[in-house]
């Protein structure tokens, strides 16, 4: 009998772009992000200017780890344009990412 | 040797029996893929008023602790193919009847087999664990089949030739090979076993049932006159497998993995320089249900090109019934090349890309994995942006 060429189950290789990264934020007084520090070797900690957008996302709250993430779009104090998110749905309730929107 | 039947009784229930044994002591319904009806329930379910096609809500009010489960159709699927694969192993001569009912061969076996109850042993350990099997052995297909149906789990039942009418006369005449309406007016009738059924002449029978009757009427006697139908020979083929965790919930995603499935599929070495006469695609969701598309190509095909040309249309009408966990690609028929004509005017193009092969090819070589990937995309609605694009390998 001619044998059989079934191959092992592996997993998909789709690979995600634009993972989020994590970033270190301290709050201001309206509890909105003031500082951030990306996880680099330099960690220079960059000055937020003006907060420009916030929005929420809340998604696959049917299943057992929902998702839940509150954006900011930011302009730091340099110029520059970033968005940020709060993980809402993380326990430590302390996790933000940066992330190309 | 004569032919074996081997049954697996309510296998869909048998299945979860055989994953979760606990449950064989239990008060245990399956129901249909509608969730209406029952579909299969265990003997302690039964001897409390449960029967199949029983609706749920009537199960449920009779037996208030029944146990419902949905009904599996991917595991079903899948144990009744090992239940074939395993009978294969003892006969090369095997038919599949209905999911969990194989019939086999036995006959020229004797020198492998010579001592009494070896070939029966032989084909219990074949069978995978926890599932219980029926066997049934005799001379003609329908004896057989109605022989495993009688027999209890692990105790082969042999009925010799000569007893074979006896045997059957008891047997409910529901379970003649007649269609449904022919049982129905075999009720009306009065006729309610075998035996009542074998008593009239042929030319009765067959003057109220034609040919399915007479057919009946002689394996009602003992002599059934169908043959086995073993499978055919199956030519070479290649299968791919893709698990994904999480679960694949776009078509996007699930399309980019299929079209990269091909790929591996077709670099295999039985499929290089080949043509695929089918294929076989197969979607099995995180809850066992099943998708399952099968091609068979107008003429042999071969390259990614014109097997993606077949694959595509499939995959955009699929109707999956939840996300996919488990995809699965069969090129089946593999056949040498049977011609091939080169392009005229964009052989320059098709020269460039090759020559872009060959460098990926090197790299590969070089850094032990795929050097280049593509960017696709996967869910380009999705609010997540992580998810709307990905990178898949590049490897021709």
């Amino acid at each position: 009998m001619e044998p059989h060429s079934r191959t092992p189950a592996r997993t998909h290789g789709l690979r995600p772009l634009g993972l989020p990264r994590p970033v270190m934020v301290s709050l201001g007084e309206s509890r909105l992000p003031a500082t951030m520090t990306r996880m680099s070797r330099s960690q220079t900690m960059l000055a937020v200017a003006r907060v420009e957008e916030v929005w929420r996302i809340a998604e696959e709250w049917w299943r057992s780890d929902p998702l839940a993430r509150t954006y900011y779009r930011l302009l730091l104090a340099d110029g520059r344009v970033v968005t940020l998110f709060h993980d809402d749905a993380e326990a430590s309730g302390d996790a933000w990412y940066e992330q190309v929107y | 040797m004569p032919l074996a039947c081997l049954t697996i009784p309510a296998l869909a229930l048998a299945c979860e029996v055989a994953e979760r044994p606990a449950l064989a002591a239990q008060l245990v319904a399956v129901t249909d893929e509608s969730r209406v009806r029952v579909l299969e329930c265990s003997a302690r379910a039964a001897s409390l008023g449960v029967w199949s096609g029983m609706s749920l809500r009537k199960a449920t009010a009779l037996c208030p602790g029944l146990i419902v489960l949905e009904q599996r159709p991917a595991l079903v699927a899948r144990v009744a193919a090992h239940l074939v694969d395993a009978i294969a192993s003892i006969s090369p001569l095997v038919e599949e009847g209905e999911p969990g009912i194989v019939y086999a061969d036995l006959r020229g076996m004797e020198a492998l087999y010579p001592r009494p109850g070896m070939v029966e042993q032989a084909i219990f350990d074949a069978v995978p664990l926890g599932l219980r099997p029926c066997l049934g052995i005799a001379d003609t297909k329908f004896t057989t089949g109605i022989a495993a149906r009688c027999a209890l789990p692990g105790e082969p039942l042999r009925v010799e030739p000569a007893t074979a009418k006896d045997f059957l006369a008891g047997k409910p005449a529901a379970w003649l090979p007649l269609d449904h309406e022919a049982i129905e007016r075999l009720g009306l009738l009065g006729i309610r076993t075998i035996g009542e059924f074998a008593a009239f002449a042929r030319s009765a029978v067959e003057a109220q049932f034609g040919k399915a009757g007479g057919r009946a009427w002689l394996a009602a006697r003992g002599e059934d006159p169908s043959p086995l139908r073993p499978r055919p020979f199956e030519r070479e083929q290649v299968l791919e497998r893709v698990q994904a965790q999480p679960p694949l919930v776009s078509r996007e995603a699930i399309t980019r993995t299929v079209e990269q499935m091909l790929i591996r599929a077709l670099r295999h070495p039985r499929a290089l320089n080949r043509f695929v006469c089918s294929v076989r695609l197969c979607a099995t969701t995180d809850d066992d249900r099943l998708w399952e598309r099968i091609r068979v190509l107008r003429e042999p095909a071969g390259g990614q090109v014109r097997l993606w040309a077949a694959i595509r249309p499939l995959l955009e009408e699929a109707d999956y019934h939840g996300p996919v966990a488990e995809l699965e690609l069969e090129l089946g028929g593999l056949t040498s090349e049977s011609g091939r004509q080169p392009a005229l005017l964009n052989a320059e193009q098709i020269r460039k890309h090759e020559q872009l092969d060959e460098m990926v090819r090197h790299l590969k070589v070089r850094y032990g994995h795929p050097a280049v990937a593509r960017v696709v995309e996967v869910e380009p609605w999705s609010r997540i942006p992580e998810r709307r694009h990905a990178l898949m390998d590049y490897d021709p």
